[in-house]
């Protein structure tokens, strides 16, 4: 490929390399992995947003007289202890996961690229001493880590968008900095550094948009992640306030009927496997169709 | 080794075949050829070199001779027979075999071909393996070829990491690898594009002895006609992916037919040029001579007592130099010389550690700090081309985009403004001004490389610090470059900092020469005093290993000979305080002649 270019540059084809956007949109059709782990991720979104479109009950009203009814006609997948439909909690439930997780990952990955940028740009001294730090955070345990923060700041959306980020970023930074630091030696940063051009501009001109597949990589595989972490809080009662619609508060609620009423934890559980899934797959696809080294993301 | 097989083949048989051999790749649905009913035959014992610019196909020629296509790509018609085999008919086993016992490859870049983890012995043996020797009698096998690709001090050598050799050894390393295997055939794919002129003379030199020595048959794959003069036998000059011209390397190389050949030829830079050669189509040459900077020119940057430390290494060490206004300084030396420390520090990407650095001229400064210490109106003045046109270039931003930015930095200028300039620009450098919507990858070398000329100019500089900036071309491209240069430096009265290790390019475009070793000056002076000599014992060494291609060494027969090697530089390191003053600015640092040579490649 490389051979040809070098040797006919007067005709490369201009309509197609144009548009970014339209080059980035067919690259990722070419990927079955990407397609499908972007279609889970854009269906999930697609019915957490359209929640009140698509069903016409109440995820929140009790009704005692209908609890723990199984399947039928009127309730698809039943009713839970309290007479709410089971189904249309599944559809809110994304609501919560979905905005907090993702609150929480462009906190995350937002800081840590700055800071993974950054970091790599200044070099020296600076460089040493933050990488200290963020590896003593890195070794503590995410989820104890959240439940230290919440006991102490009570719970509550804001206060785990904060936490996560604190959690998560460390591990940003680790993966940017990597990314930048192979792009900070070339010559187009040099030259810009020969103009004496500052930092921020430098990082936001030069670097950031050579590495910009990179962190799109890191923002599927860590909402992944903190899709499962905020979860994890809801079901440990931590994340989601009761009458909330969550798939965390749901299977922590329905699990004692879990033999009675099996689609009651069923279903939420299902709704969560495949939104991880997908945006495990988005991931998957995305590093592979622009050649993003995973390895270091295994941490 | 084979000659069981050779004697089996009949001695009249060529070794090698390529029989109408095509390739082509798939690309969204299209076959793009990629090579283009290329034949050729190799006796036994022959060096074929197959010339081309980049592109050309030659390096898919040669990969075929080790049954490998690159990904993505298939044979369209033709084959490829070792000793009447077929090789791409072979199966797996088949071509294990082949690269195992009767291929090896020598690759351009060691340093990426070696295993960064691994001992360079333990390398060596690995390829030894399929031989299946005892373990002692293996270790023996690897310190003979050490010693025969003349790897000094080869048992602690042997022992060392790949990162921990020059590159010359490196690619020793690798020479000896790929003769582990005693293949009857060698292909070497630019071997020695990524060494400085000496190292490479002192490769060269190797190659051609053990070829010699090991009755081995060659296909060498090379851009450079001065390495083709000097190792072939034979030359098949590539195009687009065919082949132009092919015959006899004496006959190619001095009377070629070809009016591409004779443009290739007419393209390579000469020893004895006293200027620019400008090449027609046609390949007929002129040589414009150049205007000398006048006398009384004033200077534009002046250096005294300058020293650059790398931690506690110096890498640049009490240098003295001026360059006047529209004056080309080139800088020469081998690798570690100290030129391009010397030049990013000029550039400000380095700060000095001693001496005064000073522009002079419509904006005074002081330069010993680096950029961003400087004033906005010092720093636009000197400004820096980089080597390589590849890595030069923001890959995400169009062109014009590349040159704007400078614009609108030191000047100031709204955008529409600075994308009128940067279009005035772009046309300056002799670049369509329709491209600057185009991304580098979209852009040839050479295009890539007027577009960061274009990028240095936008600062308005008076001066202009070219590191290496044609080394990575190929060169009728080079020659456009390079008369670009001298244009500017004409309509724009800018002064050069141009940094080479290639003399036969410093004879073209410079006015003064200053030799660097060890960073130190050790010799001085204006470029005609300087290759008229007499020189520095260092100077002399770079001189003499220019290769030029219109002296081949076809001895007729068994590999080429030379008569004259280029001598070992001198092994003193250049510090003596006193200096020969020849008269008219030319000055030689005074030096040791010691019995000892210098085998540090």
């Amino acid at each position: 490929m490389s051979e040809l270019e070098r040797g006919n540059p007067s005709t490369p084809s201009r309509a197609r390399a144009q548009h970014p956007v339209g080059r980035t949109v067919r690259t990722l059709l070419r990927s079955r992995t990407a397609c499908v782990g972007l279609g889970l991720v854009v269906l999930h979104l697609a019915v957490a947003a359209l929640a009140p479109l698509l069903t016409s009950a109440s995820p929140t009203a009790n009704a005692p007289d209908e609890a723990l009814l199984g399947p039928s006609g009127e309730h698809w997948l039943g009713t839970d202890a309290l007479g709410r439909d089971v189904l249309t909690r599944v559809v809110y439930g994304g609501q919560y996961a979905l905005t907090v997780s993702f609150a929480a990952t462009t906190c995350a990955v937002a800081l840590g690229t700055v800071l993974g940028c950054a970091t790599a740009l200044k070099g020296g001294r600076l460089d040493g001493a933050l990488m200290r730090v963020l590896d003593a955070v890195l070794a503590i345990p995410p989820i104890l880590a959240l439940l230290v923060v919440v006991t102490v700041l009570g719970a509550g959306p804001a206060v785990i968008v904060l936490a996560v980020t604190l959690v998560y970023t460390p591990q940003v930074v680790r993966v940017v900095r990597a990314a930048a630091l192979g792009v900070v030696p070339l010559d187009y940063v040099t030259a810009a550094r020969a103009r004496g051009e500052r930092t921020l501009p430098i990082l936001l001109r030069e670097v950031l948009p050579n590495i910009v597949h990179v962190v799109a990589v890191e923002f599927a595989m860590r909402a992944s992640w903190v899709v499962l972490l905020i979860s994890s809080l809801s079901f440990l009662g931590f994340g989601a306030d009761p009458p909330t619609p969550d798939w965390g508060l749901m299977i922590s609620e329905n699990r004692t009927a879990m033999v009675v009423l099996p689609w009651a934890t069923l279903a939420p559980i299902i709704a969560l496997a495949t939104l991880v899934v997908g945006l495990n797959l988005s991931a998957d696809g995305l590093s592979r169709l622009w050649n993003v080294d995973r390895t270091e993301e295994a941490s | 080794m084979n000659t069981e097989s050779n004697d089996n083949t009949g001695s009249t048989d060529p070794l090698v075949r390529v029989e109408n051999l095509s390739v082509a790749y798939t690309s969204e649905g299209h076959d793009v050829p990629v090579v283009r009913g290329v034949s050729f035959e190799v006796e036994t014992g022959r060096t074929l070199a197959v010339v081309g610019e980049s592109g050309s196909g030659k390096s898919t020629v040669a990969a075929t001779l080790l049954a490998h296509l690159r990904h993505g790509s298939r044979i369209t018609s033709g084959r490829v027979e070792l000793a009447g085999q077929d090789l791409f008919g072979l199966d797996r086993a088949g071509v294990r075999r082949l690269r195992a016992h009767d291929v090896a490859l020598v690759g351009q870049n060691a340093g990426h071909s070696l295993t960064p983890s691994m001992r360079v012995g333990a390398q060596i043996e690995e390829s030894l393996l399929p031989q299946r020797l005892p373990r002692r009698e293996r270790r023996a096998q690897v310190l003979t070829l050490a010693e025969k690709v003349g790897l000094p001090d080869p048992e602690r050598l042997l022992r060392r990491h790949p990162h921990q050799l020059s590159g010359g050894q490196q690619q020793r390393v690798a020479i000896a690898m790929a003769l582990a295997a005693r293949p009857r055939v060698l292909v070497l794919d630019e071997p020695t594009t990524a060494l400085d002129v000496v190292t490479q003379a002192r490769i060269l030199d190797l190659v051609a002895g053990l070829s010699r020595e090991l009755g081995l048959t060659s296909i060498l794959v090379s851009h450079d006609l001065g390495v083709v003069s000097r190792m072939a036998d034979e030359v098949l000059v590539m195009r687009d992916g065919a082949v132009v011209e092919q015959g006899r390397a004496q006959q190619v190389l001095t009377a070629p037919e070809h009016p591409y050949t004779r443009l290739l030829l007419a393209s390579v830079p000469r020893l004895e040029d006293r200027g620019l050669a400008e090449v027609d189509q046609d390949g007929t040459r002129t040589v414009r001579p150049r205007t000398p900077v006048p006398e009384d020119a004033p200077d534009a940057v002046s250096l005294r007592d300058v020293t650059v430390d790398h931690g506690s290494t110096r890498a640049v060490d009490g240098v003295t130099l001026r360059l006047r206004r529209g004056e080309v300084l080139a800088l020469v030396g081998e690798s570690g010389s100290g030129k391009s420390t010397l030049a990013w520090s000029l550039a400000g990407l380095h700060a000095p550690s001693g001496g005064h650095m000073l522009l002079h001229g419509g904006t005074e400064g002081d330069l010993a700090a680096t950029a961003r210490r400087r004033p906005l109106d010092v720093r636009r003045r000197v400004q820096l081309v980089f080597q390589n046109a590849d890595t030069s270039l923001n890959p995400r931003r169009i062109v014009r985009e590349a040159v704007r930015r400078p614009l609108r930095f030191f000047g100031g200028r709204s955008r529409r403004d600075a994308d009128r300039d940067a279009r005035t620009l772009l046309s300056d450098v002799a670049l369509d001004p329709d491209l600057s919507g185009r991304l580098p990858g979209q852009l040839s070398g050479g295009q890539r490389q007027r577009v960061g000329i274009a990028r240095a100019l936008a600062g308005d500089p008076q001066v202009v610090v070219a590191d290496e900036v044609t080394t990575a071309l190929d060169v009728s491209v080079q020659a456009s470059v390079l008369a670009l240069l001298e244009r500017l430096r004409e309509e724009r009265d800018l002064a050069f900092v141009f940094i080479s290790h290639d003399l036969a390019v410093v004879r073209g475009i410079a006015d003064r020469v200053a030799v660097l070793r060890h960073g130190r000056v050790v010799e001085e002076g204006p470029v005609e005093a300087v290759f008229s000599g007499p020189n520095h014992p260092y100077t002399r060494s770079l001189i003499d290993a220019v290769l030029d291609p219109s002296d081949p060494s076809d001895t007729g027969g068994h590999g080429p000979a030379r008569s004259q090697r280029p001598p070992d530089p001198p092994s003193d390191t250049g510090d003596d305080p006193v200096w020969h003053d020849l008269g008219g600015g030319h000055r030689i640092r005074r030096w040791e002649t010691g019995p000892e040579t210098a085998r540090d490649t």
